[in-house]
């Protein structure tokens, strides 16, 4: 058993991890070419990119937020949670206002982005917000 | 490699390199418009716009950052900061910006001078082809400028 687990191991790591997933990762990166020359947003595809090529480094992560007891589902929606409110958003703000200028570059609605910008800057209180009114 | 690494050069990237980039296309598109005689003036705002992305963001992020991050009122102060902001600082501005449109029109300025003249916008037209470096860096002077607040 210990020898399949192994083989396992070796078959994720340098075939799925080391070979597949950064060819993935390039078609995600034309499939945003792609997406881009139809008029949609290439942003997705090139997010899912740099997602397939950070897998080793989020699944570390992913591990560092299990504390190991019973609860430990609940700890790594917990900082899945935090790491998004803290770390993710602020970055996706400055996303909103690239989005929100060039959206009226082109004519399309700005504000919302704009007002999304605001609301990712404000998650974590908008959640208190929340909690607070029950 | 990680995914916070990449999406914060993706948005420095796209904030700091290709807006401002993009900023002078957007100045080359309204001289163009304008000397089609078409509605011109959005374009330039857009390289402005483009140019000042960074500004933009720290600018929302002051107004976010008022409050502690798990103040339940941090939502309405943000809100109420965008508001004072609009009303007290932009609407101000855009006032004087309306005063001398309003001192142009009068003067005949874009009415009886331009709009009346096609050959007068060809005219300012190709000076404004000539000169767009110039106004580039102009445009960036002011963001510049602006870096250390107004004073």
């Amino acid at each position: 058993m210990s020898a399949f687990a192994n083989d396992t191991v070796i078959f994720v790591n340098t075939f799925v991890i080391g070979r597949l997933v950064p060819v993935l990762a390039a078609w995600m990166v034309l499939r945003s070419v792609i997406d881009w020359s139809e008029g949609y947003t290439p942003l997705a595809s090139i997010l899912c990119a740099m997602f397939l090529l950070a897998i080793p480094a989020s699944a570390a992560l992913l591990q560092s937020w299990n504390d190991g007891t019973r609860f430990g589902t609940a700890a790594v929606l917990e900082g899945a949670w935090t790491y998004t409110a803290s770390r993710i958003m602020p970055i996706a703000a400055g996303l909103a206002v690239i989005g929100a200028v060039v959206n009226f570059a082109f004519g399309r609605p700005a504000i919302r982005l704009i007002g999304s910008a605001a609301t990712f800057l404000t998650v974590s209180a908008l959640w208190r917000l929340v909690v607070s009114m029950m | 490699m990680n995914f916070l690494t990449g999406i914060t050069n993706l948005t420095s990237w796209m904030g700091n390199v290709i807006m401002p980039t993009l900023a002078a296309l957007f100045f080359a598109l309204g001289v163009l418009r304008y000397a089609h005689g078409q509605a011109h003036t959005y374009a330039p705002w857009a390289g402005f716009l483009c140019l000042m992305v960074s500004g933009v963001l720290r600018g929302i992020e002051k107004f976010a950052a008022q409050a502690a991050w798990n103040n339940p009122d941090l939502v309405w102060i943000t809100l109420r900061g965008m508001v004072n902001w609009t009303c007290n600082v932009f609407l101000p501005v855009y006032a004087v910006l309306q005063l001398l449109h309003g001192v142009m029109l009068y003067a005949g300025i874009g009415h009886r001078i331009y709009a009346g003249g096609a050959w007068m916008r060809h005219f300012s037209a190709a000076a404004l082809c000539l000169v767009l470096s110039g106004l580039l860096r102009l445009a960036e002077w002011f963001i510049a400028q602006g870096l250390g607040g107004i004073s």
